[in-house]
């Protein structure tokens, strides 16, 4: 069960990745390409299973924008690399901010994903060379 | 008299225990962030001891292992118990942890223990109080990455 607000800001900010995930994927390749298609549809489905779960509860889950204004330039693959690390550093942090506001078995819903996204925010790291790849304390900003 | 009456008090306690025996105070329950400090300690040994059988893995490993330091520093200041003293010797694990002499192996077996690490913190946040759920979500997350760069 959850305190009113944590899931909905919790989805605006998948809403927010998903969209941001269109600009990075078109900017790399190969590999990496292919990292973003499986964050982008991990992404989509952590949205569906908010949007059922919050509607079966009767609360209107929030839509997404029709667009949103990226924090820099996509332009090349570095860019790229860069904003799949803060979009997955974002969404951690707002699934991180949930747990305290949630009890089972939403708070496992909450962990999961705060998991992923710090998982997944490592892998971009990795792939983007920056070090240390791992931060104490993922989704504290 | 009222010094008279406190002498005699302090002599009653001194003689007394010879038909009374005192009652050593409870001790305190152990926190439940315990378990957690343990393994990261122990987590922290091995990683230690790997480094010094494969010094080649520092530059993998040493940001790992702050991780880790980050970690303990903030559960030690929660738990605050007795039973979070260290152990006579230290906390780092004896020099049996049997580390391969392979450094592939070895970087799987600290793999491995992250898993488990994962899971562990995993539960402790799930079973958490509102106000230490974000920290031990964190650690878990952090966990979880770790088993990322091990893989």
């Amino acid at each position: 069960v959850t305190g009113s607000g944590s899931l909905a800001e919790a989805l605006a900010a998948e809403h927010a990745a998903i969209y941001a995930y269109g600009p990075i994927g078109v900017r790399l390749d190969g590999e990496h390409a292919a990292t973003a298609r499986e964050a982008e549809d991990a992404h989509r489905h952590r949205r569906d299973a908010l949007v059922v779960l919050m509607a079966g509860r009767g609360t209107d889950p929030p839509t997404a924008a029709v667009t949103y204004e990226l924090p820099f330039e996509v332009t090349n693959p570095d860019a790229a690399l860069r904003l799949a690390v803060l979009v997955e550093e974002r969404v951690a942090a707002v699934w991180r901010a949930a747990l305290p506001e949630t009890t089972a078995p939403d708070r496992e819903v909450a962990l999961d994903a705060l998991v992923d996204a710090a998982v997944r925010a490592t892998r971009w790291r990795l792939a983007a060379g920056v070090a240390p790849a791992t931060v104490p304390f993922p989704g504290a900003l | 008299v009222l010094g008279a009456l406190a002498g005699a008090t302090t002599a009653g306690t001194l003689t007394g225990c010879s038909w009374l025996a005192p009652v050593p105070p409870p001790p305190l329950p152990p926190d439940p962030l315990a378990p957690l400090l343990r393994s990261n300690r122990r987590l922290t040994g091995h990683y230690q001891a790997v480094l010094a059988v494969h010094p080649e893995l520092t530059d993998l490993l040493s940001p790992l292992v702050a991780v880790h330091t980050a970690h303990a520093a903030v559960l030690l200041d929660l738990v605050r118990r007795p039973a979070a003293t260290p152990p006579a010797g230290g906390w780092v694990q004896s020099p049996a942890t049997n580390v391969p002499a392979e450094a592939a192996d070895a970087l799987a077996m600290l793999r491995a223990e992250e898993e488990a690490a994962r899971d562990e913190a995993a539960q402790a946040c799930l079973a958490a109080p509102p106000e230490r759920a974000a920290l031990l979500g964190s650690i878990c997350a952090a966990r979880a990455s770790h088993v990322e760069v091990l893989s």
